[in-house]
C-alpha cells in the first residue's frame, strides 16, 4: 500500500518540481530589469531621457539655484510671506542660514545622486551590450556630461571652495562613477573631485567632437538642442569647472571658444507692457512667457513646466512670486542698489501686489503669467555667462581692452552705463555687473566663494548674526543631510553642524 | 428528491445482488434501522456480518434482509454519525435496531489543517466556534461573528460602513508591514478575503493560534490560520429551511456626544471675533457674525445620519443519503446605512455536493458565487467626507440654497456657500457626488478523496476563487465646492487566486498501545491581480456621467501584482494509549516573492500533548473528567510582502518633454528611471512560537477551560533599511525588524444549571498580549510611520506621539503644554511629544462574558465584550480650526472666558489649542453589550400542524450598550477614522423556519 502513496505523491512532485523554477519567475508588468530594458538603442535612449528628466525636479531646477542667491547678499524674505513660505520644502533656512543636517539641500543631495545613478545604469550597459560607435560616442558623452554637472553642482553646495586649502585636501563629496544600492562610498577630497570632473568632461568633450546629433538624427529624439548637453554645454562645463578653479587663463581659452561658436548675444533688453494684468509694472520682454528665454545665446536650458510633467514640486515661480501662497524669497535693496534707474533689468523685480507698496519680488521667470501657471524657462548655462566670464578673466590677465568691450554688449542692452575702469577696479566692477545680470541665476554664492569673499546685508532683519557674514565661514559648505548620515557609516559632516 | 432516492435504491439493490453470489443463505433476518433520538428510519445504513464481506444496505424505510449462516452470527450495523452496533442474531427473525447518534465524535472532532482530529489528540492551540455558537449572533459578517468568541483574537470592526470586512489580529502584531491578517482557509481552500462569504453559509470556524496548529501552512502561517468550514448536506430526508431577518440600526453615542447648536456657535464665535478685535456685527468684516445667524439650526450631523435597515432573507435546501449528499442555499442581504447615502447589497448562492459514485471514492464539489453592490461615502474623511464633513459646518448655514445663496453656489437647490467647510455640504456630498462598487466573485472548488485501504486517505482539490470589482465615482458638475465641472473616476480590481493541493494520511495502529498517522502532501498556489483605473473632468451634461464623456481626461492607472508558492508538507501524529501525543510538521515554501537564492523556505513546529486524566492514578478521583497539558515549538513564515520587492528594475516615469526650437508645444521623450533598488538576498518573515496550555473539565464536565501561555518572537522583519543617498535610492528592503509578542489566554465555560427543560450556561475569556519592538530598521531606535504615531524599541507598536497638553492656563486662558524640564509652556514648539502610559493603540487586555439561559424554547443568551487601555485620536475634532468658521464640539462651551477660570478649554480666539496634542486623544476603553439573542423555538406540537419542523423567532442586538468614558460614537476604530463612519447599534428581528 505505501508503495502507492509513494509513487503517487513522487509523481506529483516530480511534474511539479520540473516546471518549478519557471513557475516561481513570476514577472512584473510595470518594472522591467536592466538587462531587459537597457537591450536596444532606443531603451537606452529612454534610460537617458529619464535621467535627463531628474534635472526638472527639485534639487536641481529650484534648490540648487535659489539657494546661490537667497543664501547671499542678493536675498531677502519679503515683508509679506506667509506662513506657506516658511515650508521646508520652499528652504527658508537658505535665507537665514539657520542650517542643520535636516535644514540642508537634501534633495539636490538625493536627486543629484539619483541622476548619477541613473546616468552609471546607462554606461554600465553601454559597457555590455555592442551599439553602433556614433550612437555609443553621443550617449556616453552626454552622460558623463550630466554626472560631471551634477557632481560640480553638488561640490558648489555641499563643500568648500576649491581653493579653501592649498592642496585641496578638504572634503568635497563622493563621485560615484558606479552605483551599487546599499554601499557607503565615502568623500573624497576636494583633489579627487576635481581629477574626476575633469576627467568625465575631457572624455564627453572628446566623445561630442566625434559624433554629431545622432540621438536626434536616428529620432530618438525630438524637440530643440538647448535642452540637451551638446559639445559647447560640455565645454561651458569645463570652462566653470576652470573658473571655480580660479584657474582664469584655462578658463578664458573655454570661454573664448564658446564666443566662437554658434551663439549671439542679444543685443537688446525692452521693456513691455504687461499682457496679463494681475501683476503690476513692466517686464523685461525677452525674459517672459513661455518659450526659450534668449533662445538666441542659450547654450542649456531647462523648461520645467508642473503641467506637462516635467515636474519640479516648487518651481522658481513659486518660490519668487505669490503665484502659489506667498513669495518665500524676495530680491535685497541692496541688490537693487546696484542697478541705475534706468536699468531695464529691473524689470525683473515686480511690486506685487501694487498696493499696498511692499518689497519687490523676483519676476525674472514670470512664465506665461497665467497660462500653465508654474511653467517657465531656466537658463543653465547662456552666452552672457562667458561672455562675463572672458571679460573678468580678461581683465585679471591684464587685456583690460578687450574686457572692457565685452562688458559693454551686456551694459548696452540693459541700457546702463559703460564699465570704464580699470585695474582692480576693472576686475571688481565686471564682477558686479556678473552680479546684476545674473542674479536668480544661481551663481552668487558660488562666486563668492571663488572669490573666497565674505559678504555684508545691509537690507537685513535677521536676528542670528548672519547679516554679516566672513570668510572663511561653515556656512559656506552646507550641511550633508541627516537622512545620509544616518545610511552611511562612511559619511563625515562638514565643520560647524555636529 | 424522488429521483435521487430511486438512483440510491437502485445502487443499494446492485450492492445487494453482488452480494448473493457469496452467500450461502440458511436463515434470512430482517428489520428496520432508526434513529434512537428521533426515531427516524435510516436509509443506507450497513448491515453486515461480522469478520465476512457479507452484508447489506437499508432502503428508503431503513429496512433491510439479509442471509445469514447460523444463529451465532453476529451482525455489525454502523451509520455515520452514529456508534455502531453489534447483535448475535440467536433465534430472531426480526431485528429493529435503534442507533445513538455519536455524540463524541460530533463534539470533539474539530477541523484543522488538511483534516480533523479529535480534540483529545491535538497538541496545538486552537479555538472551535460551532454552529451553535454563531447561531446566537446576528450574522453582519464572518469576521464580526467571531469577536469575543475566542481568547486571542482581536476583532475590529474598523468602519460602520456596511459590507466592511473588519480584521483580525490572532496573538498581536508580529510584523513591521501591513500583512496582520491571518490566513483564511475556506473548505480547505487558502483565499485572500472572506468579506462576501454569507455567514449563514459558514457551519463552523476554527482559529490555529500557535506553531503545532499553524506551521503546515508554512510561509503563510504566521498570522495564525482561520478554517472556515460551510455548511453541508446531511444524510436524510431534504430539510428546506427558510430565515428572514429585518434589522434597524442607528449611531451609538454612549455620552451624548455633540457639536454646537446655532445659538451656542454665535455665543462663542462672537466673543472669539471681538476678542481678535473684529467687529461680528459689521457685514463688511470678514468675520460677519451677528446674532441673527443663530436663526438657522441646523444640526449637520442628525441630518447627515439616518437610522438603517437590514434585511435578510435566505433560502436553504439541504439533505442526502451515503452516497450523496448535498446542500443549497440563496440568500439576499440588504444593510442600509447609518450614515445618508450608505448600502450594501449581497446576494450570494452556494451549492455543494458530496457524492460517492463508487465505494471508496469521494467527490465534492462546491459552487459559491456572490454579486455585492455598495454604495460607500463619496470621500471617506476630512471636509468632503459625508459624516466627517458634518463636523465643520456651521450650524447657522442652511443645507438647501435660500434666496440669499449666491447663483454660483446653488448646485441642484443645494447650498455650496458654507465657508465654514471650503464650501462642501455633507448632505449634496451624499446625493450629487456617488461611489458606487460593484463585485462579482466565483469561487468554485472540487475536490477527490480516494481511500483505498482502510484509513489511506488520499485527497486532491483544485479551486479558483475570482473576483471581479468595478467602481465607478462621479462628482456632480453642480456641487459647487469643487472646480472640477464634473468629476468621473473608474476603477477596476480582478482578483484571481487558484490553488491545488494533493495530500495522502494513512492512520497506522502499530499495536493497540501505539498510533501513528503520517500526512505527506504538496500544494501549489497563484494569485494575481489587477487594478485599473481612469479619471476624466469636464462633463457637458450632468447626466451623461461615465468616464469616456469627461472632456478633460485626467490619466489612468495600471497596477499588477502576481505571486506563486509551491509547497510540500508533511506531519505525523503519534498517540501512545491516547496519553502520550507527539505530532511534528514540517513545510517547504517556494514562493515568487523571493530572488532565486532566497526562494525557499523551511518551517515545522513539534507538539506535545499528555492527557494525564487517562492515568490510572488519575481514576481514582472524581474531580477531573478531563486534564491535558500541551507543548509546541515551531517556526512559521509571513510572506506578505510586495510581490516584486526582490526585483530591482525600471519604471516607465520620466518622459522628458521639451519644445522644438523657437518653443511651442512640449514633444515627448519618453523616458524611464530606475524604481526600484531590489534586494536579491530578500527572506522569509519569521516567527518563532512557543506555547504551553492547559485543557481541563471539572465536576462532570461541567466546568470546562483552557489556559495558554504564548511567546512568539518575529524577526527578520522586512523593514526598509535607509542606503545612503548616493546610490540614487533612499532605501531597500531587508530583513531586520524584530517584534515580540507574549501573552496569556484563559477562557472558561461552565453550565452553571441543568435541570430538566432550564439550563444556564456561561462563558468566560480574555486574553492579556504584551507586544514589544525589539529592532526597527538596523539604525533607528525610533521611526515614525506618520506625523503623529511612533515605534519605539523596547515598547509595544505603534503609539501616539504627541505634545502633551497640560489643560489652560487660568491666567489668560491659553493651553499649555509640557515641557522637556517639566515645566509648562505656552508655546506648543515648546512642547515635548513622548509616548505615556495614555499612548497604546492596542488593548492591555481584552475578553468577553456570555451568559445563556434556556427554558424550554426559549433561550437568551448575552454577550460582554471588554476592551481596556487603548487610545483613540479624535483627529476630526483637532482639525476643527480656531477661531474661524468650523463648528466646534459642544464640549468648547467649557471655554476660559475671564482670568481665575478652571477650565480645560482653552479661549475661544486661541488657535493652538487645536493643534495636534494629547488634548484629542481619548481613552477608548469599553465594556459594552455586545450580543444579545433572544430567541424561541414554538412547541413541536404546534409547528408540525403548520406542516414545519421548526420555527423560530428571535430578536437580536448588536453593539446595544456601551460603557466607556470616551466621548464620541464608538471608539472601536480604526487609526484616524474615529469620526468617518462611525460603528452602529443593530436591533435585528429574525424568523426561522425548517420544514
Amino acid at each position: 500500500m505505501r508503495k502507492i502513496i509513494y509513487i503517487y505523491t513522487y509523481l506529483l512532485i516530480g511534474v511539479l518540481l520540473v516546471s518549478c523554477e519557471d513557475f516561481l519567475d513570476e514577472q512584473p508588468r510595470t518594472l522591467t530589469i536592466p538587462e531587459v530594458a537597457l537591450g536596444t538603442e532606443s531603451d537606452i535612449v529612454t534610460a537617458l531621457h529619464g535621467a535627463y528628466s531628474i534635472l526638472n525636479d527639485d534639487g536641481f531646477a529650484m534648490m540648487h539655484n535659489v539657494i546661490a542667491d537667497a543664501s547671499t547678499d542678493n536675498g531677502k524674505v519679503p515683508s509679506d510671506v506667509e506662513s506657506a513660505g516658511s515650508n521646508p520644502d520652499r528652504i527658508p533656512y537658505a535665507y537665514s542660514l539657520d542650517l542643520s543636517r535636516q535644514f540642508t539641500a537634501d534633495a539636490l543631495w538625493t536627486e543629484a545622486y539619483q541622476l548619477i545613478a541613473a546616468v552609471n545604469n546607462v554606461m554600465a550597459r553601454l559597457e555590455e551590450v555592442e551599439f553602433d560607435a556614433a550612437f555609443e560616442a553621443r550617449v556616453k558623452a552626454e552622460c558623463l556630461s550630466l554626472r560631471a554637472l551634477m557632481h560640480f553642482s553638488l561640490i558648489e553646495v555641499f563643500a568648500q571652495d576649491y581653493n579653501y586649502t592649498s592642496d585641496q585636501s578638504h572634503l568635497g563629496v563622493p563621485y560615484v562613477k558606479e552605483t551599487i544600492p546599499g554601499s557607503s562610498p565615502a568623500r573624497n577630497t576636494m583633489a579627487e573631485v576635481y581629477a574626476e570632473l575633469m576627467a568625465d568632461v575631457n572624455e564627453a568633450l572628446s566623445l561630442f567632437s566625434n559624433s554629431g546629433d545622432v540621438l536626434t538624427e536616428a529620432g530618438y529624439r525630438q524637440g530643440a538642442g538647448i535642452y540637451f548637453f551638446n559639445y559647447y554645454a560640455a565645454l561651458g562645463l569645463r570652462a566653470r569647472l576652470h573658473f571655480y578653479k580660479a584657474d582664469y587663463s584655462s578658463a578664458l581659452n573655454d570661454a573664448n571658444e564658446i564666443l566662437s561658436g554658434p551663439y549671439a548675444l542679444e543685443s537688446t533688453y525692452t521693456r513691455g507692457p504687461q499682457v496679463n494684468d494681475g501683476v503690476p509694472g513692466d517686464f523685461v520682454d525677452q525674459w517672459y512667457g513661455l518659450a526659450p528665454i534668449l533662445e538666441s545665446e542659450a547654450i542649456f536650458q531647462l523648461d520645467v513646466d508642473t503641467d506637462d510633467g516635467n515636474f519640479a514640486n516648487r518651481s522658481l515661480i513659486d518660490i519668487y512670486t505669490a503665484n502659489n501662497g506667498n513669495a518665500a524669497h524676495g530680491v535685497s535693496q541692496d541688490l537693487l542698489d546696484l542697478y541705475e534707474p534706468d536699468d531695464a533689468r529691473l524689470g525683473w523685480y515686480i511690486d506685487e501686489p501694487a498696493t499696498p507698496a511692499l518689497d519687490l519680488h523676483v519676476f525674472k521667470y514670470p512664465g506665461g503669467l497665467g497660462i500653465n501657471a508654474d511653467a517657465h524657462h531656466f537658463p543653465v548655462m547662456r552666452l552672457t555667462e562667458f561672455t562675463l566670464m572672458a571679460a573678468e578673466c580678461e581683465a585679471r590677465v591684464g587685456s583690460e581692452e578687450t574686457a572692457r568691450s565685452l562688458v559693454l554688449d551686456i551694459t548696452d542692452r540693459a541700457g546702463a552705463s559703460p564699465i570704464v575702469s580699470s585695474g582692480t577696479e576693472l576686475v571688481e566692477d565686471i564682477i558686479t555687473e556678473r552680479r546684476k545680470e545674473l542674479a536668480f541665476e544661481g551663481h552668487r554664492l558660488y562666486d563668492l566663494k571663488r572669490l573666497q569673499r565674505g559678504f555684508v546685508r545691509n537690507d537685513c532683519v535677521l536676528t542670528n548674526g548672519n547679516c554679516t557674514v566672513s570668510y572663511p565661514t561653515d556656512l559656506y559648505a552646507w550641511p550633508i543631510p541627516g537622512i545620509e548620515l544616518d545610511s552611511n557609516p562612511e559619511m563625515v559632516q562638514n565643520s560647524g553642524y555636529n | 428528491m424522488k429521483v435521487n432516492k430511486s438512483i440510491i435504491s437502485a445502487l443499494c439493490l446492485l450492492f445487494i445482488f453482488v452480494s448473493v453470489g457469496d452467500l450461502i443463505g440458511q436463515k434470512t433476518i430482517s428489520g428496520t434501522v432508526r434513529s434512537a433520538s428521533d426515531q427516524e428510519a435510516l436509509l443506507g445504513a450497513s448491515v453486515a456480518i461480522k469478520n465476512s464481506s457479507v452484508g447489506t444496505v437499508t432502503d428508503l424505510d431503513g429496512k433491510y434482509t439479509l442471509e445469514v449462516p447460523d444463529e451465532n452470527t453476529i451482525l455489525v450495523f454502523t451509520y455515520i454519525g452514529y456508534n455502531s452496533q453489534e447483535l448475535t442474531v440467536g433465534a430472531r427473525s426480526q431485528i429493529d435496531v435503534s442507533l445513538e447518534v455519536s455524540v463524541q465524535s460530533i463534539e470533539e472532532v474539530v477541523v484543522i489543517a488538511y483534516g480533523e482530529t479529535e480534540k483529545k489528540k491535538f497538541t496545538g492551540a486552537l479555538t472551535s466556534v460551532s454552529a451553535e455558537d454563531l447561531e446566537q449572533v446576528p450574522q453582519v459578517s464572518a469576521v464580526q461573528m467571531m469577536q469575543g468568541r475566542a481568547a486571542g483574537v482581536l476583532v475590529e470592526d474598523n468602519s460602520g460602513q456596511p459590507g466592511t470586512a473588519g480584521s483580525i489580529i490572532i496573538r498581536g502584531v508580529g510584523t513591521l508591514g501591513n500583512a496582520r491578517d491571518p490566513l483564511y482557509v475556506v473548505d480547505g481552500t487558502p483565499t485572500s478575503s472572506i468579506a462576501s462569504l454569507n455567514p449563514n453559509d459558514i457551519s463552523s470556524i476554527s482559529i490555529l493560534k500557535d506553531a503545532a496548529a499553524t506551521s503546515i501552512y508554512g510561509s503563510r502561517a504566521s498570522n495564525g490560520v482561520v478554517l472556515i468550514t460551510t455548511k453541508k448536506g446531511k444524510i436524510g430526508e431534504t430539510q428546506f429551511s427558510f430565515n428572514a431577518q429585518y434589522g434597524l440600526s442607528d449611531i451609538e453615542n454612549p455620552n451624548d456626544f455633540r457639536m454646537m447648536n446655532s445659538s451656542e456657535y454665535v455665543e462663542y464665535y462672537r466673543e472669539a471675533y471681538q476678542a481678535a478685535g473684529e467687529n461680528p456685527d459689521d457685514p463688511n468684516s470678514g468675520r460677519y457674525l451677528p446674532l441673527s445667524a443663530a436663526n438657522v439650526n441646523t444640526d449637520w450631523i442628525d441630518a447627515v445620519s439616518q437610522t438603517g435597515k437590514t434585511q435578510q432573507i435566505e433560502f436553504s435546501a439541504s439533505g442526502g443519503s451515503e452516497k450523496t449528499r448535498h446542500f443549497a442555499s440563496l440568500s439576499y442581504f440588504n444593510q442600509e446605512g447609518v450614515v445618508i447615502g450608505t448600502n450594501f447589497e449581497r446576494f450570494s448562492g452556494r451549492l455543494n455536493f458530496d457524492m460517492s459514485p463508487v465505494d471508496k471514492v469521494n467527490i465534492y464539489l462546491n459552487l459559491l458565487g456572490s454579486y455585492t453592490d455598495s454604495d460607500l461615502q463619496y470621500s471617506d474623511g476630512g471636509r468632503g467626507g459625508t459624516f466627517s464633513g458634518a463636523f465643520n459646518v456651521a450650524p447657522t448655514s442652511t443645507i438647501l440654497a435660500t434666496n440669499d445663496t449666491p447663483a454660483g453656489l446653488n448646485g441642484l437647490g443645494y447650498n455650496f456657500n458654507l465657508p465654514s467647510n471650503a464650501g462642501h455640504n455633507p448632505v449634496a456630498t451624499s446625493d450629487i457626488r456617488e461611489r458606487v462598487q460593484k463585485g462579482v466573485r466565483a469561487f468554485p472548488t472540487l475536490r477527490l478523496t480516494y481511500e483505498p485501504v482502510d484509513r489511506l486517505l488520499l485527497s486532491t482539490s483544485a479551486s479558483v476563487d475570482y473576483t471581479f470589482r468595478k467602481e465607478n465615482a462621479y462628482q456632480s458638475k453642480f456641487y459647487f465646492a469643487e472646480t472640477d465641472n464634473g468629476l468621473a473616476e473608474l476603477t477596476t480590481w480582478v482578483y484571481t487566486d487558484a490553488n491545488f493541493n494533493a495530500t495522502a494520511s494513512y492512520g497506522i495502529d502499530l499495536n493497540a498501545d501505539h498510533q501513528i498517522t503520517p500526512l505527506i502532501g504538496i500544494e501549489v498556489y497563484k494569485s494575481t491581480t489587477t487594478i485599473e483605473s481612469s479619471e476624466s473632468r469636464d462633463f457637458a451634461f450632468d447626466g451623461i456621467n461615465n468616464v469616456a464623456a469627461g472632456a478633460v481626461p485626467l490619466g489612468s492607472d495600471y497596477i499588477y501584482n502576481a505571486n506563486t508558492l509551491v509547497s510540500m508538507f508533511s506531519r505525523i501524529n503519534y498517540s501512545f494509549r491516547d496519553k502520550f501525543l507527539l505530532e511534528a510538521s514540517f513545510r517547504r515554501d517556494g514562493s515568487s516573492r523571493f530572488g532565486p537564492e532566497n526562494r525557499w523556505g523551511d518551517f515545522y513546529a513539534v507538539g506535545a500533548g499528555y492527557n494525564i486524566h487517562e492515568e490510572a492514578f488519575m481514576q481514582s478521583q472524581s474531580l477531573f473528567n478531563t486534564l491535558r497539558l500541551r507543548l509546541s515549538y515551531g517556526i512559521q513564515g509571513n510572506n506578505g510582502i510586495g510581490d516584486f520587492a526582490w526585483r530591482s528594475g525600471y519604471g516607465t516615469e520620466g518622459t522628458f518633454i521639451v519644445p522644438p526650437q523657437g518653443g511651442g508645444t512640449g514633444l515627448p521623450n519618453s523616458g524611464a528611471q530606475p524604481d526600484e533598488p531590489g534586494n536579491q538576498e530578500l527572506k522569509w518573515e519569521q516567527s518563532k512560537s512557543f506555547n504551553a496550555g492547559i485543557d481541563f473539565t471539572l465536576l462532570n464536565n461541567r466546568i470546562g477551560g483552557t489556559i495558554e501561555y504564548y511567546h512568539r518572537s518575529s524577526v527578520d522583519l522586512l523593514a526598509e533599511r535607509l542606503i545612503s543617498h548616493t546610490s540614487g535610492f533612499t532605501s531597500i528592503i531587508d530583513n531586520i525588524g524584530d517584534v515580540q509578542n507574549q501573552g496569556i489566554e484563559f477562557s472558561l465555560n461552565t453550565t452553571n444549571i441543568e435541570s430538566g427543560d432550564f439550563s444556564w450556561t456561561s462563558n468566560f475569556n480574555i486574553t492579556f498580549n504584551n507586544n514589544e519592538i525589539v529592532e526597527l530598521n538596523g539604525v533607528a531606535d525610533q521611526l515614525f510611520t506618520d506625523s503623529r504615531l511612533v515605534r519605539i524599541i523596547g515598547q509595544p507598536l505603534d503609539q501616539w506621539y504627541l505634545p502633551q497638553y497640560a489643560g489652560v492656563d487660568p491666567a489668560d486662558g491659553r493651553p499649555l503644554y509640557l515641557t522637556e524640564d517639566g515645566g509648562v509652556s505656552a508655546d506648543i514648539n515648546d512642547a515635548v511629544s513622548e509616548v505615556s502610559g495614555q499612548s497604546s493603540l492596542t488593548p492591555d487586555y481584552f475578553g468577553s462574558f456570555t451568559n445563556t439561559i434556556s427554558f424550554k424554547g426559549l433561550s437568551l443568551s448575552a454577550m460582554f465584550y471588554f476592551k481596556d487601555g487603548f487610545y483613540v485620536y479624535r483627529s476630526q475634532l483637532s482639525s476643527l480650526s480656531v477661531p474661524s468658521s468650523n463648528n466646534q464640539p459642544a464640549s468648547n462651551l467649557a471655554r476660559w472666558q475671564q482670568p481665575g477660570d478652571q477650565t480645560d478649554a482653552p479661549r475661544s480666539d486661541d488657535a493652538s489649542g487645536q493643534l495636534n496634542s494629547t488634548r484629542w486623544l481619548e481613552d477608548g476603553s469599553y465594556i459594552r453589550l455586545r450580543n444579545i439573542t433572544l430567541l424561541y423555538r414554538l412547541p413541536a406540537s404546534l409547528t408540525s400542524k403548520l406542516g414545519l419542523s421548526s420555527l423560530d423567532v428571535s430578536v437580536r442586538g448588536v453593539n446595544v450598550l456601551t460603557f466607556t468614558k470616551y466621548n464620541g460614537f464608538n471608539p472601536d476604530t480604526g487609526l484616524y477614522e474615529a469620526d468617518d463612519y462611525p460603528i452602529p447599534r443593530t436591533i435585528t428581528f429574525g424568523l426561522s423556519a425548517k420544514f
